[in-house]
């Protein structure tokens, strides 16, 4: 009896053990994913993800940290703009300082069709 | 048509309008990270080793230049003259960078000591709350624990002081 007690709580912890790095595993996935969008801001034509500084091992540690306490991404991502700025993301959010930015590539070639369709008389080169 | 051949040069214009408004209106103090100016200096697990004193208590209704330094690094060796220069005017506050107590008293031993009071944050964690880079990093914190101006990187005597006088204000 007392061997089956304790062969059986062997295979529990076993399990658990299994269990739990699996979930490592994937928090580490998702760390990876969201370390790829982030701008090392010490090396700043890298990733976070393929960083090698010494702050950037430390953030990736606390984002996968974060991820395993349960946090969003978006949690996660909202606390690095406070600490470091949208200079951060690699692809800023949408706001009042870049909408320009943003619609200048729809805008400029709606003028560009329009003025094209004024200009260009397309029933001339069938006459 | 007629128009088209004007376009060119209208797109010159708007672009060095918008070149120039970059230029021209530019803020005068923009630090590498402007994510904390002007906001409350963050809560920090970091404490004093001689009475355990958080940090955040510490500075509490004061102004404070709060300088983020290590013995291990090479550029804070050069600074620290400028902040031994400003010791006696200014209230300046050390947050130890992933280093320990004995290698901080060799540091200070052999190059003095500008501080008032050291905080250690031993794994470097805290640091990131700051919006941290790498180290030399200087804060200067006004008597409401604002955060007024961030300098990254060894901060030279002309800066200081321009920069020190307006936590007083």
């Amino acid at each position: 009896m007392i061997i089956f007690i304790k062969l059986s709580t062997i295979l529990m912890l076993l399990l658990s053990n299994i269990s739990f790095s699996e979930s490592i595993d994937r928090e580490e996935k998702k760390m990876r994913e969201l370390a790829s969008e982030l701008r090392c801001v010490v090396c700043q034509n890298q990733s976070l993800l393929e960083s090698d500084s010494d702050l950037a091992k430390d953030l990736k540690r606390l984002i996968l940290d974060m991820y395993l306490q349960g946090k969003s991404k978006n949690e996660i991502k909202s606390f690095l703009v406070d600490r470091y700025g949208e200079f951060i993301l690699f692809k800023p959010k949408l706001n009042k300082s870049n909408i320009i930015l943003w619609f200048a590539p729809i805008f400029s070639l709606l003028i560009i069709a329009l003025l094209a369709y004024r200009n260009l008389n397309f029933n001339k080169r069938e006459k | 048509m007629r128009f088209l051949k004007y376009t060119p040069l209208a797109l010159f214009f708007i672009v060095s309008i918008f070149l120039y408004n970059k230029v021209k209106f530019q803020k005068k103090l923009e630090p590498l990270s402007s994510a904390l100016i002007e906001k409350q200096f963050p809560n920090l697990d970091v404490f004093s080793l001689d009475n355990n004193q958080n940090i955040n208590n510490y500075i509490k209704n004061r102004p404070v230049v709060i300088n983020i330094f290590a013995s291990w690094c090479a550029p804070c060796r050069v600074e620290h003259k400028v902040l031994k220069s400003f010791s006696e005017d200014y209230t300046i506050i050390g947050i130890a960078y992933k280093d320990s107590e004995e290698n901080i008293k060799i540091f200070l031993d052999e190059l003095g000591d500008p501080y008032e009071n050291i905080f250690y944050d031993f794994s470097g964690k805290e640091s990131i709350n700051l919006g941290f880079y790498g180290v030399p990093e200087t804060f200067f914190v006004n008597k409401e624990s604002k955060v007024l101006y961030k300098h990254v990187g060894p901060i030279k005597n002309e800066e200081f002081e321009m920069i020190a006088p307006m936590i007083f204000n």
